[in-house]
């Protein structure tokens, strides 16, 4: 159990990061669609919006979550129960919700600097790449 | 077959894209489209090859992506 102190440090966070082998594990579960929960890495880790969680785990009911986080916490439970997927299939439809509004705000946008920068976002967003130029 | 090597995409071909997308000539839907594809980590023919994603597509050369085309415009390559 975390700790109020540890938990709002998470949550502090822009992202989570999953490890390679995490990623591999839920990928084998829940399918290919797992690599839309994030930005995956060189070394197949993957940093997931904090924010895209926290909305996601709103989304789905107390119930739910708790189911989900037991079928995530334990590879021998088969996924008859869809809580796990759910799960994953919440955090992506926040993280699509999130990529739409960035294009809404960058194409309603009038000042050319604040218009390139929120551009970067959507790049870093889309590619998964921070292009330093 | 390769995979995009998306750290390759010129910056020129972006600026392409992020002028489409601001004047509404590249959808909202489609951009989405794009980012479900690049995360599925596609595998693409070493020659030439193009992707549709409706109001534009996307072209490149093995693991290069070259540039993004209008909807209308000539892809050559093989279509994935």
């Amino acid at each position: 159990m975390l700790t109020f102190k540890q938990f709002v440090t998470e949550l502090a966070r822009e992202d989570v990061s999953l490890s390679a082998a995490e990623v591999a594990e839920m990928t084998a579960r829940f399918g290919k669609k797992v690599l839309q929960m994030g930005h995956t890495g060189e070394d197949g880790s993957m940093l997931v919006p904090v924010d895209c969680i926290v909305e996601a785990a709103r989304s789905l009911g107390t119930r739910t979550l708790t189911e989900a986080a037991e079928i995530l916490n334990n590879e021998q439970i088969v996924s008859m129960l869809q809580s796990g997927e759910s799960l994953v299939e919440k955090v992506i439809e926040a993280r699509e919700q999130k990529l739409r509004e960035a294009i809404r705000t960058f194409q309603d946008e009038r000042d050319a600097g604040k218009s390139h920068e929120q551009w970067k976002q959507i790049e870093k967003e889309v590619f998964g790449v921070d292009y330093n130029d | 077959m390769p995979y995009i090597d998306w750290k390759r995409l010129p910056r020129a071909v972006r600026t392409h894209l992020e002028d489409r997308l601001k004047d509404r000539s590249i959808s909202e839907d489609d951009m989405i489209r794009l980012t479900y594809w690049v995360k599925t980590k596609p595998e693409v023919p070493d020659g030439e090859w193009c992707k549709d994603f409706g109001s534009f597509k996307l072209a490149g050369a093995g693991a290069i992506p070259k540039t993004f085309l209008l909807k209308g415009q000539p892809c050559k390559g093989e279509q994935i």
